[in-house]
């Protein structure tokens, strides 16, 4: 066998409250070596959640660090990177100035991670380290609850699938920031912080109350402190630690009885935590409330793994990316009976999606990504009929923007909003009302492209009866013909086709024809 | 812990935190000085060798009255006048240490006259010049007015003129006169420094003879006073605050800061004068009064001031060899002989270095092969101090010029060594590395260097790790060890430590690595209340610890806490020692012993039995607070069994050394063994001179045989 010479690649994540990089040595997703993990303390969030931008001086010793990172790359030798930027970035006013600035000081490019997206990248890792450790292969329920500086993420999987998720804006340093140092004093605080908390996430009770949870994964920097009030310091980075409900019962009626200065005297915590101790008890306290759970484990992963892994993944042509956000697909349907959808219709238009999409895809330049929002828009195309049947596109739309679907970024969920808009109201339409698009123009084309697949999958469908079993395709120069067969009257169908098929040769640039074959 | 317990604890610590139980700082210094200075007093010694003792304890002595015995005075003056660990106030050691230092530099004056004398018997004559002939006076005098006489600067002093500026350290001429309008004045002139202190004279030929510059000077003053009437004259020296005060907090660009502070120094305080005996009172007190020091500061000596310059005479003198050591010749470490490619040797183990008996060149070797090798991207090395003209120095500039990623950082704050580290910090940035100049607050002591290789299977990192500075000079003097590593997670450890230096990171969780001021201490902590802890298990509980200086309180308080719970402490210390050995109910289990010898003792080893499974420690830090508190320093564990092994034997002989050994008492005083039948340096030396030998025979051989084959 002969050994592939490792690759280097450096991940950076410029987070609310660090900046950190890692420098990695891989052949493959198995096989990888990281080189040097560096953290700085940066003061992001603060000023973001405070003044709601970032100052001059902030940027620039985020330059100055980001100049010594840069000679750290070139001792190794590092050409290839991706750098990510978080909530406080997010969040700032004047991030476009940011991103802009530290290209020209330091000639790194950033990209800005939407939250749906930083919680996803994490799970990424999340997902791969539990299946290292064999948690959850069994089939047995995992709730994963990842608090980030602005959000919160609640996953929960069974049997490799997710079935629920959702984000919440509410992270530790949101709350923190949030309240007033006036509002911190008090001798009410607690209670109202912990009300607060408790309000905030007890939709998210009653959502989960019809799963079985075994474990509950918790992730995110104030897991730390957690450990550290459990007694087990972190003494290297990539502890798993599983811990058993009843040692958290156990620490929660210890510290229970004790106020602020006595917890950082008990557990001695550093000073810079101090104002962290109790958002973070708090929070910990009231999600593990969520759902009774027989243990809890605190895996290693960070938000710059999960960038790392998908950079690597997609570099080496590892599958495991892909397949991971393909059965994503999963949570789609779970969504889809949230709003009552007609599963049969639902699954059958996807089907037919997919057939065409195969077929178009070598000639068009579709990827599996743009798959993955095909299918999601077949999905869901209906479910504003839970809302209203008139106008039912449109609250198709409205919702699915408003739905949280995992391993989307706002963009890619919009672009599947507008793919679901326009599978009944027609793109080309010239009334400014339905006009939605307000979308960049390199995205349009895609949009259209599959939505037009779509509209012609539902039009095959358009009875609901499932009349059409098969599809088979003949793809000419300038004609795709789709053969049917049916027992039944096809004429509906075949008047909604002829209805759909213009759009898709304005698309594509070919005629599309529906032939009936016995 | 219960409150019980905890009370116990707080009730021990108080029992053994007494005064008593301490020994102050700067009289163990001192005893540490005496121990330097009697080396000149044994018979065995070779005679220049004794007269190298008596100069290096003069040398050392004007650093502590320039350093320490200043910043006394400096304390005491802004009204700090608190107790040490010993119960003395700042102005009760300032007492005493006046009175040991009397004491020490009258034997050190003691042992010149003998050494003279015996010098004498070798036929080197130290004379003065009033007893030679005729004819070497008069070609004394063509030198003085060719020479001297030209750099010659007469300052008088009278109540017009302040007193001149008198360079700190420097020797000079002070002269009671009448001027020519008949007044009394005094004036002062510098020996140049410029000058040989030591001049040759051609008296005999079977002899060879010296005089002094300032007997020449003083003999012919009259010529540069023409008109005036000498009436007495007196050499004299005086020694000012040296420590360099930086406003760091405020210190913008560090490099600047210190150069400012360095123009400063030249006006520090006095602190001592020196002055040859004499009855001449006029000039003693005028001295007293104009530089405003106490009687206590003034040491009136009754040989040749400065003794200082008799280290490069010994070292000089041709055709003498036979008084000294046989040269000591650091021998290439048998893993190195014959082999080009230390990167091969390197890969897969842990090499233990043991300097100055195995050659410091490998390390030099292994840096200069680094700055030529393609596949080495980057170097990063920490410089505290080094020699002039460093090939490490060159090396890394070198590695910078081939397009390798360079980081230095170069400690600014190393005393003394300044206005040294500038200059080359300067050269290694024209070069293209990337320097960076340290902590504001903490000094860089930790001795790392780190090599970064593409490899063919991927990055490999190659790392040193030392008691000792990276100085080619001192290497050859200083007992020090060091190991090279291709560990990855001592390689990943030493990367986040640059990381950390150079301000890009936050300390990591480290794997090996144990760093101050972070963790050092409560890792020392750690390790004796494991002891403790086998100890009260009913196991053997034993620690050695071989160290520079130990003085920090608390460690010493933890050392007592050791002994009285019945751990086996044996320190093997060779400077300052606050620790009072074998004190019932405090110290009963503890020895202490300081090796001086040929060699400075510089490794620092802690080696703890740990129940059997035994840990051995290196590390760049003494035990004080300074070092735990104040700097950047490194302890590392020593990992391969075979290394182990070999430090343990080097403490072990260490502890059974009865010729270099000087063992503690109770009573602070320290004992002298006298039964010289082992002697660690030397053993070492001729341990590994034996093994060198052996091996170069073997690759002889080995080399040969094919050849005989052939003939076959």
């Amino acid at each position: 066998m002969t050994k592939k010479k490792p690759v280097l690649f450096a991940a950076i994540h410029l987070g609310s409250e660090q900046l950190t990089m890692q420098i990695v040595e891989y052949s493959s997703l198995e096989k990888y070596k990281i080189l040097d993990t560096v953290v700085k303390k940066v003061r992001l969030s603060e000023e973001t959640f405070k003044t709601g931008q970032i100052s001059l001086n902030v940027i620039n010793n985020i330059c100055e660090n980001l100049k010594g990172f840069k000679r750290l790359l070139k001792g190794y030798n590092v050409d290839n990177y991706r750098m990510v930027a978080t909530t406080a970035l997010r969040e700032a006013a004047n991030r476009e100035f940011v991103i802009d600035q530290i290209k020209s000081k330091t000639d790194f490019s950033l990209d800005v991670l939407d939250m749906p997206q930083e919680i996803y990248h994490k799970y990424t890792s999340i997902n791969r380290t539990l299946k290292a450790h064999n948690v959850g292969n069994d089939g047995s329920g995992v709730l994963i609850i990842d608090i980030s500086s602005g959000g919160l993420g609640i996953t929960f999987i069974e049997n490799n699938i997710v079935k629920y998720q959702k984000n919440l804006h509410l992270g530790i340093i949101r709350i923190k920031e949030n309240f007033k140092q006036w509002q911190k004093s008090t001798a009410h605080f607690t209670d109202a912080l912990g009300e607060y908390i408790s309000s905030t996430i007890s939709p998210v009770r009653l959502d989960l109350s019809t799963f079985s949870v075994q474990h509950i994964v918790l992730s995110g920097s104030e897991t730390d402190l957690m450990l550290k009030m459990l007694g087990r310091d972190k003494n290297t980075l990539d502890t798993f630690e599983r811990i058993p409900l009843t040692e958290f019962d156990e620490l929660y009626k210890k510290i229970s009885k004790l106020n602020l200065m006595q917890l950082i005297k008990v557990f001695d915590f550093p000073e810079n935590t101090f104002d962290m101790v109790l958002p973070t008890i708090l929070l910990y306290q009231n999600l593990l409330k969520l759902m009774p759970c027989v243990e809890i484990i605190i895996p290693p992963d960070r938000l710059i793994d999960g960038v790392r892994i998908r950079y690597i993944a997609k570099a080496t042509n590892h599958s495991y990316v892909e397949e991971l956000e393909n059965s994503n697909v999963g949570l789609a349907y779970s969504l889809g009976e949230t709003f009552n959808y007609d599963r049969a219709h639902a699954l059958t238009v996807e089907k037919f999606a997919i057939s065409i999409f195969q077929k178009l895809a070598p000639h068009y330049n579709l990827t599996s990504r743009q798959l993955l929002l095909l299918r999601i828009a077949c999905i869901l195309h209906d479910i504003g009929k839970y809302i209203r049947l008139d106008s039912h596109y449109f609250y198709s739309y409205q919702l699915i923007l408003s739905l949280d679907i995992f391993g989307l970024s706002n963009l890619e969920k919009r672009m599947v909003a507008l793919i679901v808009y326009h599978h009944a109201k027609s793109m080309l339409s010239t009334n400014i009302k339905h006009n939605l698009i307000a979308l960049d123009r390199e995205y349009r084309a895609e949009v259209a492209k599959l939505s037009a697949i779509l509209r012609i999958a539902d039009a095959l469908d358009r009875s609901y009866c499932q009349k059409i079993k098969d599809l088979k395709m003949i793809l000419k120069k300038d004609e795709l013909v789709i053969k049917v067969k049916g027992n039944k009257d096809l004429s509906l169908e075949y008047w909604t086709f002829e209805s759909k098929a213009e759009f898709f040769a304005q698309v594509y640039g070919i005629k599309i024809t529906l032939e009936g074959s016995n | 812990m219960s409150e019980n317990a905890v009370n116990k604890k707080k009730a021990i610590k108080n029992l053994l935190d007494r005064p008593e139980n301490f020994v102050n700082r700067e009289l163990s210094w001192l005893n540490f000085n005496l121990r330097v200075l009697k080396e000149a007093g044994i018979k065995t010694v070779p005679l220049l060798e004794r007269l190298k003792f008596i100069s290096i304890a003069a040398s050392n002595l004007d650093e502590f009255f320039m350093v320490r015995v200043a910043g006394l005075w400096s304390q005491y003056e802004n009204g700090i006048n608190k107790k040490d660990p010993s119960g003395l106030s700042v102005y009760e050691q300032l007492m005493k240490i006046s009175m040991y230092a009397h004491n020490q530099v009258k034997l050190q004056y003691s042992y010149f006259f003998s050494l003279i004398k015996e010098l004498k018997a070798q036929n080197i004559h130290l004379r003065q010049l009033k007893t030679l002939s005729e004819n070497s006076k008069d070609s004394l005098y063509e030198y003085f007015i060719d020479r001297v006489y030209p750099v010659l600067t007469p300052m008088a002093i009278d109540a017009s003129r302040p007193f001149p500026f008198i360079a700190s350290k420097s020797l000079n001429i002070a002269i009671e006169l009448i001027t020519p309008d008949k007044e009394d004045a005094i004036a002062v002139v510098q020996v140049p420094s410029v000058l040989p202190r030591i001049i040759p004279v051609d008296e005999d030929p079977t002899t060879r003879t010296f005089i002094l510059l300032e007997d020449l000077i003083m003999t012919h003053i009259a010529e540069l006073f023409s008109g005036c009437k000498i009436i007495a004259l007196t050499p004299f020296r005086i020694t000012r605050n040296a420590d360099l005060d930086l406003q760091e907090e405020e210190a913008e660009d560090l490099l600047v800061e210190v150069q400012k502070s360095l123009k400063k120094r030249r006006r520090g305080d006095t602190v001592r004068l020196e002055l040859f005996k004499t009855d001449n009172l006029h000039i003693k007190k005028f001295l007293v009064k104009s530089l405003e020091l106490e009687p206590t500061d003034v040491y009136e000596l009754k040989g040749p001031l400065d003794l200082t310059c008799f280290m490069g005479f010994a070292l000089n003198i041709k055709g003498f060899d036979h008084l000294l050591h046989p040269p000591f010749i650091p021998q290439i470490p048998q893993d190195f002989i014959n082999v080009d490619d230390y990167i091969e040797l390197l890969r897969n183990r842990d090499i233990l270095l043991h300097h100055p008996f195995e050659s410091f060149d490998t390390v030099v070797k292994l840096l200069q092969n680094a700055a030529e090798d393609p596949g080495v991207l980057a170097i990063k090395q920490t410089l505290y101090r080094v020699s002039g003209n460093s090939p490490i120095v060159a090396a890394l500039a070198r590695a910078a010029e081939n397009g390798k990623q360079v980081t230095v950082l170069v400690e600014l704050k190393a005393r003394f060594d300044e206005e040294n580290n500038i200059i080359w910090a300067k050269r290694l940035e024209a070069a293209g590395c990337h320097v960076i100049y340290g902590f504001v607050g903490l000094k860089t002591h930790a001795k790392i260097a780190l090599i970064v290789r593409q490899e063919s299977f991927g990055i490999k990192r190659y790392v040193h790790l030392g008691t000792g500075n990276y100085n080619d000079t001192t290497a050859k003097i200083y007992t020090d060890m060091g190991i090279i590593s291709s560990n990855e997670e001592l390689g990943s450890d030493a990367s986040a430590f640059f990381n950390m230096l150079s301000g890009y990171a936050e300390p990591p969780i480290w794997n090996k690595l144990i760093v101050a001021p972070r963790d050092l201490r409560q890792k020392v902590y750690d390790l004796i209340d494991t002891e403790i802890a086998y100890a009260a298990a009913g196991e053997e509980a034993h620690i050695i610890v071989k160290i520079n200086s130990l003085i920090d309180k608390d460690v010493i308080l933890k050392l007592y806490e050791a002994s009285n719970a019945g751990v086996k402490i044996e320190l093997i210390v060779r400077g300052i020692c606050g620790i009072r050995p074998g004190l019932a109910g405090v110290s009963e289990n503890i020895t202490v012993r300081s090796i001086i010898g040929r060699h400075l003792e510089h490794t620092r080893i802690i080696c703890c039995a740990n129940g059997g499974n035994e840990q051995i420690f290196l590390s760049s830090a003494d035990w004080m607070n300074r070092n735990l508190n104040e700097r950047v320093e490194l302890m590392f564990p020593v990992d391969s069994p075979e290394n182990k092994e070999r430090i343990k034997k080097v403490l072990n002989l260490y502890l059974k050394d009865n010729t270099k050994s000087h063992v503690l008492q109770c009573n602070g005083v320290y004992r002298k063994l006298t039964q010289k039948t082992v002697d660690a340096q030397e053993f070492l030396y001729e341990e590994i001179k034996a093994i060198v030998q052996e091996n170069k025979t073997v690759s002889l051989e080995s080399r040969m045989q094919p050849v005989s084959h052939h003939g076959d």
